[in-house]
C-alpha cells in the first residue's frame, strides 16, 4: 500500500492536477490517495453527473455510477453535462462517455441499474466510499442502510429548490441518516422543484467532501448543512445519535 | 394563557415545503416553549400548517427537524424545552431531490 501511495506521479499528472497539487493538505499523497480511491456514485442526475465530474478530473482511480434511466428533456435544465441529441439513450453510458473525455486515465465503471437492498451490498464491498445523489427516499434510506452495514462512509446531498442539505455519514459509531430523519415524510405531490444551479452547488460540495475525507482532511463528519441559496445563508447542525435507531442502533431491521 | 413573564421573542426559520405554505422563511414569534412557538407558526402565515406540523394528540410530526440554536430538539418533548430571548429556531423537513 505505501509502495503505491508513494508512487510518483507522471509528467502529464504533474500538470493535470499541477492546480490541486498545491493545495494544502492535497500534495503528492493526497493526489496518490485520490488515484488509489475508488467511489460508488448513486445516481446520474443533477447531484451525481456534478459530483463524477469533479471526482474525474480530481484524478480519483476509479468511479461506479448506477442509475437506470434514460435522458429526458426536463433533465437538461440542471444536468448539464449531457446532450440535447442523446435524448432517449441511456445516462450511465451518456455519461461515462463525457467522463472518459474529461480525464481517460479513470476507471469507469458505469451500472445501469436501480439501487435496492439486495445488489448493494455486493456492490458496496467494491468501493471504498459512496455518494447518495439519488432522487427519492426510499433510494436514500436504503443506501444509508446498506452503507452502515458494509462500514462505507456515505456522503449525503440533497436539494429542493434553492435549497439544499449536505451531511457525511460515517458508518462506525453514527449518527446515520435514519438518526437524523427516522421518519419519511409524506409523499409529495408532483416533482420536486430543482433549478439548475442548487444541484451544481450541493454536488461541487459533495465532490468537495468526498476528497477531503479521501485525503484525510477535515470534513464535514456528523454534521448537516442546510444551505439557502436563495437567501445566500447556511445552517450546520451538529447531529446526534439515536439509540433507538433501527439501522444504526442497537440490532437490528430498519 | 400563560404568565407573560415568560414570554420572549425568538426567530424561527423554516425550509422547503414550509416556506410555500406559509409564505415566508423567517419571522419573529413571542412564546415560552417551542411548542408554544410552532402552534403561533402553524397559524401565522398564508395559510394554517397545523395539521402539517402536528399529530392528532400534538406532538410535532417525527419527519420535522427541529432544531433550536443549531442543537437537534426531541420532537415529542418541545412542551419541556424553554427559550430566551434571541434563541434560533430551525424547522426544516428532509429533502430528497437530486
Amino acid at each position: 500500500m505505501c509502495l503505491v501511495t508513494c508512487m510518483p506521479l507522471s509528467r502529464q499528472e504533474s500538470e493535470r492536477y499541477s492546480r490541486q497539487l498545491i493545495v494544502p493538505g492535497i500534495g503528492l499523497r493526497g493526489q496518490a490517495k485520490l488515484k488509489n480511491a475508488s467511489v460508488l456514485v448513486a445516481g446520474a442526475g443533477g447531484l451525481g453527473g456534478v459530483v463524477l465530474a469533479y471526482l474525474a478530473a480530481a484524478g480519483v482511480g476509479r468511479l461506479g455510477f448506477a442509475d437506470p434511466g434514460l435522458l429526458e428533456l426536463s433533465n437538461l435544465n440542471r444536468q448539464i453535462f449531457y446532450k440535447t441529441r442523446d435524448l432517449g439513450r441511456a445516462k450511465v453510458r451518456l455519461l461515462a462517455s463525457f467522463l472518459k473525455d474529461l480525464n481517460p486515465r479513470v476507471r469507469l465503471e458505469p451500472l445501469r441499474l436501480k439501487l435496492d437492498s439486495e445488489n448493494l451490498a455486493p456492490l458496496l464491498k467494491k468501493y471504498g466510499l459512496v455518494a447518495d445523489c439519488t432522487d427519492n427516499f426510499e433510494a436514500r434510506f436504503e443506501l444509508n442502510k446498506a452503507c452502515v452495514r458494509a462500514g462505507r462512509t456515505l456522503v449525503h446531498g440533497a436539494v429542493y429548490g434553492f435549497e439544499g442539505q449536505l451531511a457525511v455519514i460515517a458508518p462506525r459509531g453514527g449518527p446515520c441518516l435514519k438518526c437524523v430523519f427516522p421518519h419519511m415524510p409524506p409523499r409529495l405531490k408532483g416533482y420536486t422543484p430543482a433549478p439548475g444551479p442548487a444541484p451544481g452547488a450541493i454536488g461541487a460540495m459533495q465532490a468537495a467532501e468526498v476528497i477531503k475525507i479521501i485525503c484525510g482532511l477535515p470534513h464535514l463528519r456528523g454534521r448537516l448543512v442546510i444551505y439557502d441559496f436563495a437567501h445566500g445563508a447556511a445552517h450546520s447542525v451538529r447531529l446526534k445519535r439515536r439509540r433507538a435507531c433501527g439501522v444504526c442502533g442497537k440490532r437490528d431491521e430498519g | 394563557m400563560r404568565d407573560e413573564g415568560c414570554m420572549v421573542k425568538i426567530t424561527v426559520m423554516v425550509y422547503t415545503t414550509l416556506r410555500a405554505r406559509l409564505g415566508f422563511s423567517r419571522t419573529e414569534l413571542e412564546g415560552g416553549t417551542v411548542h408554544e412557538l410552532l402552534l403561533k407558526l402553524a397559524v401565522s402565515g398564508m395559510t394554517d400548517i397545523s395539521k402539517m406540523l402536528f399529530e392528532d394528540d400534538g406532538a410535532v410530526r417525527n419527519h420535522f427537524v427541529l432544531t433550536l440554536n443549531s442543537e437537534l430538539l426531541d420532537n415529542r418533548k418541545t412542551k419541556k424545552v424553554k427559550v430566551k430571548a434571541g434563541d434560533i429556531l430551525h424547522v426544516f423537513p428532509p429533502v430528497s431531490g437530486g
